[in-house]
């Protein structure tokens, strides 16, 4: 019999993969015992019916086979948000720009870096979600991988990235 | 009466007593117990689980309280998909505000001690609508 956390992980990932755009974090509460799934974003957790029948059952199915532990899957808002998963799928990046050089032209080098909470385990589908970028512009825009984040047209400036050797490492800041 | 439900509301005048003393953490405990109190008076009344079967998980890792909760939660999935989704989250949520209310290093505010109520009184309302 699989332990609690690995059947979880095998469960959810199931279900990930057929709700690309919702994003499951895992983490074991142990304040209060209990396996805590957190689903992203909130609407999708609150009104998304088709993601209820795939979680539900997964979450009753879990209680039967494993009658000592608990289980809560909760929205982003709840006080059981998970800060440090143990893994996740379908995460969403976080991307920090350092705004570079050719202002004068308004074309922006910009180099970034990606960070996702959950590095040391099998994500699927992670994208890339620009947000923040300086000069004013506020925008949460995603793109689908990193290609597409390398050259696109953002309000009237021509924003030019240029990728890090690891996109997953920490930039100094290039401003 | 059930002796468990009328636990259960003397927890509540008791949790509510602790409010107007500005005691906002002993409030959360007392809140919590009635919820408790109430969800076992329903395993046992409602659902017919006798009081020896709820000792024995207490006496064990699981717990009584536990064990109720699970066997509610089986219940209501099968009642309505959307009441149990709701149930398991603040189940687990108003628990969380018990354990940092009892025993973090944090004083708890009024804020805190008003969801806490909220959530204890909301459960039992949703225990009520479900296992009458």
């Amino acid at each position: 019999m699989l332990r609690a956390n690995e059947f979880i992980k095998q469960e959810i990932g199931q279900i990930a993969r057929s709700f690309p755009n919702v994003q499951f974090k895992y983490a074991f509460n142990k304040d209060i015992q209990c396996h805590i799934i957190e689903i992203t974003p909130l609407e999708q957790f609150n009104s998304n019916l088709a993601l209820d029948k795939a979680w539900i059952p997964v979450s009753i199915n879990f209680q039967e086979q494993y009658p000592k532990d608990e289980i809560a899957f909760i929205s982003s808002d709840s006080i059981l948000k998970i800060e440090n998963p143990e893994f996740a799928f379908n995460e969403v990046a976080k991307v920090r720009l350092f705004h570079g050089t050719d202002l004068l032209n308004e074309n922006i080098s910009i180099r970034y870096t990606v960070s996702f909470p959950s590095n040391d385990i099998v994500i699927q589908n992670r994208k890339l979600v620009i947000s923040h970028i300086d000069l004013n512009i506020n925008s949460s825009t995603v793109f689908p991988n990193y290609t597409d984040f390398d050259k696109t047209v953002y309000k009237s400036h021509q924003i030019v990235c240029v990728k890090s050797n690891s996109v997953f490492s920490e930039l100094p800041n290039a401003a | 009466m059930s002796e468990l439900l009328e636990k259960s509301k003397q927890s509540k005048v008791a949790a509510d007593l602790l409010m107007t003393k500005s005691l906002y953490s002993s409030s959360i405990n007392r809140y919590y117990y009635s919820y408790v109190q109430f969800m076992l008076h329903i395993t046992i009344n409602k659902l017919g689980h006798d009081r020896a079967e709820l000792d024995k998980f207490r006496k064990e890792k699981e717990g009584s309280h536990q064990f109720a909760s699970r066997l509610i939660n089986s219940d209501l999935a099968q009642k309505d998909f959307s009441d149990y989704k709701w149930f398991q989250q603040k189940n687990q949520e108003l628990k969380q505000y018990r354990v940092l209310a009892d025993y973090s290093e944090v004083s708890i505010p009024l804020e805190d001690a008003d969801k806490a109520r909220t959530m204890a009184d909301s459960l039992i309302n949703l225990l009520k609508k479900n296992f009458k």
